[in-house]
């Protein structure tokens, strides 16, 4: 029930794993814009040597990140085309209309697919290795310095991780409310479109209205605990900055150096 | 500061209701609570209990009177300090839990507090310890029964000392395993801790355990004494839609069967007693 949302996570003690969430995340946005200076054979190889890496460290089956890749994957195809078929230049093999397929446009289609590939990988990585709640805490942190622009970034990060926490209890509560309606005869999953469509609604109202019960519910019991913004509070929950998390930052560091030298 | 005669919590001419809205949730209510007590506060719903109970914590503003609670005042200046005081328990194990986990969920109240870490991982720990959770530390509230996540709740509450614990029909949405295992666990932290509860209940049984039972009705203490002298009067409690305690119920039965049985209170063990005489007896 509560594998759904980023609940793609999945409980290790790799060195990966065990790596703070705030490097963690911020890599993987910095792997992202890294991936554009490839250009050439040479550099996509290092990237995919570099990232093939970080999935043998993490000590997950490689079935998991093929299975982040499939819902993508008429994407990744629709975008290779686009690049297969309206990029120009070197060697033409064929020729209709606006499309051309030339070697320029394959090689581009290929590097195209593999950009896409490792992007979906690496975030993949992320997400496997790394509980939603501490990739909530990586956010909040990564986002402090909003606060001098006085973004409210600890309200955001409790109200991710408040929502977060609530993912089970109404998927359990959803779950309920189909079996009551069920037994009052609602078939779900039956008919045309449009019928499925009003099968819906006697799901969604009783699920609001719990919702915004639970919802006062909740804030009277975080005031009765104190809870007055996120003024003065101090935090329970520490991530320790480590020495893997400099030594992954060093060998991103020389990854981009390498990237640069090899790059046309 | 020295209470008052001992009194922990004083209401005096207590009156609330909602904006809009004119029938009177509780009407001059004043009543004095002993430090070191058990209260039962029983009624039927609609009592007017959990708004007294909400009152006392400051969720609510009283239209008019006043409460002090362990010698302070209730006002915008002293509310902060006074919810320091008072630890509640709600009825829905699952809406208030906040933490992603039970150690963060126990440490939730703490880090409003501002309490240093190295305190808070201390404070927490001892806490889990005391309801017996330790092993349950990192488990989310998803792996959690309802009566372990009460029993969390209740972890989070200690773990902020206070000296006021309020269950606002905690246990309503238990089992009878889950409810008795949690009761028990309250008396005997009452019992080393010291502090006050007040138990909002509509279970009889759970409110024979207290040392004073106050029952509310339409917003007015209808009746306030031990557990003996109020459950002796059961048609008035039945009057009110309340039960009477099983014990009670049995002398009842019994003396319209004609056993002679004497017209007074029995705890639930005065009562297997007294059956085990009478029945070697006959």
């Amino acid at each position: 029930m509560n594998k759904l949302l980023l609940g793609r996570y999945i409980n290790g003690n790799s060195l990966i794993h065990r790596m703070d969430p705030r490097s963690k995340l911020a890599l993987s946005f910095y792997f992202i814009g890294i991936i554009f200076l490839a250009n050439n054979w040479q550099t996509y190889l290092l990237l995919i040597a570099f990232t093939f890496l970080g999935v043998l460290l993490s000590k997950i089956k490689l079935s998991f990140f093929i299975r982040g890749i499939i819902p993508l994957v008429w994407l990744i195809l629709f975008t290779v085309l686009l690049q297969v078929f309206f990029t120009n230049g070197g060697h033409v093999f064929w020729h209709w209309g606006p499309f051309t397929l030339s070697k320029y446009g394959l090689v581009n289609g290929v590097y195209v697919f593999f950009r896409f590939v490792l992007i979906i990988v690496m975030s993949t990585l992320l997400t496997l290795t790394t509980s939603p709640l501490e990739i909530s805490d990586a956010m909040e942190s990564l986002l402090k310095p909003l606060k001098y622009l006085k973004v409210p970034v600890y309200e955001i990060s409790l109200m991710l991780s408040i929502a977060l926490r609530f993912v089970p209890t109404l998927m359990d509560e959803t779950a309920k409310i189909m079996n009551a309606q069920r037994s009052r005869g609602v078939n779900f999953g039956e008919g045309s479109l449009v019928e499925q469509v009003k099968a819906v609604i006697p799901i969604l109202i009783p699920l609001f209205v719990s919702s915004f019960n639970r919802a006062e519910d909740l804030a009277t019991a975080m005031e009765a605990r104190g809870y007055k913004g996120g003024e003065g509070r101090t935090k329970f929950r520490v991530h320790v900055w480590k020495l893997r998390d400099t030594m992954t930052i060093i060998a991103f560091a020389v990854l981009t150096i390498a990237l640069i030298i090899l790059k046309n | 500061m020295s209470l008052t005669d001992g009194n922990i919590i004083e209401i005096d001419n207590l009156s609330f209701k909602y904006a809009r809205q004119n029938k009177y949730i509780l009407k001059n209510l004043t009543l004095n609570i002993k430090d070191g007590q058990w209260i039962a506060l029983i009624g039927h719903n609609g009592s007017g209990k959990s708004t007294l109970a909400r009152l006392i914590d400051g969720l609510l503003k009283a239209e008019s009177g006043s409460i002090k609670v362990d010698g302070y005042e209730m006002n915008e200046k002293n509310i902060w300090d006074i919810r320091k005081k008072i630890g509640m328990v709600f009825q829905n194990p699952d809406n208030q839990f906040v933490g992603a986990d039970v150690e963060s969920d126990i440490a939730f109240g703490l880090e409003n507090q501002g309490v240093p870490r190295e305190e808070m991982v201390s404070r927490v720990a001892d806490a889990l310890k005391v309801v017996g959770m330790e092993k349950f530390a990192t488990h989310e509230p998803a792996r959690l029964s309802g009566g372990q996540k009460q029993r969390v709740a209740i972890a989070g509450v200690l773990a902020l000392r206070p000296k006021i614990i309020i269950l606002d029909e905690a246990t309503s949405m238990l089992d009878p395993e889950g409810r008795k295992g949690l009761i028990t666990l309250i008396k005997d932290l009452k019992d080393e801790y010291k502090f006050t509860v007040i138990s909002i209940t509509h279970d009889i049984d759970e409110a024979t355990l207290a040392d004073r039972v106050i029952v509310l009705d339409d917003g007015k203490i209808i009746d306030d004494g031990k557990p003996e002298s109020i459950f002796i009067k059961n048609d008035e409690l039945l009057n009110i839609g309340l039960d009477i305690p099983f014990a009670e119920k049995i002398r009842r039965e019994l003396t319209k069967k004609g056993v002679d049985i004497p017209n007074k209170y029995f705890t639930e063990e005065e009562m297997v007693d007294w059956l085990c005489q009478f029945k070697q007896k006959n």
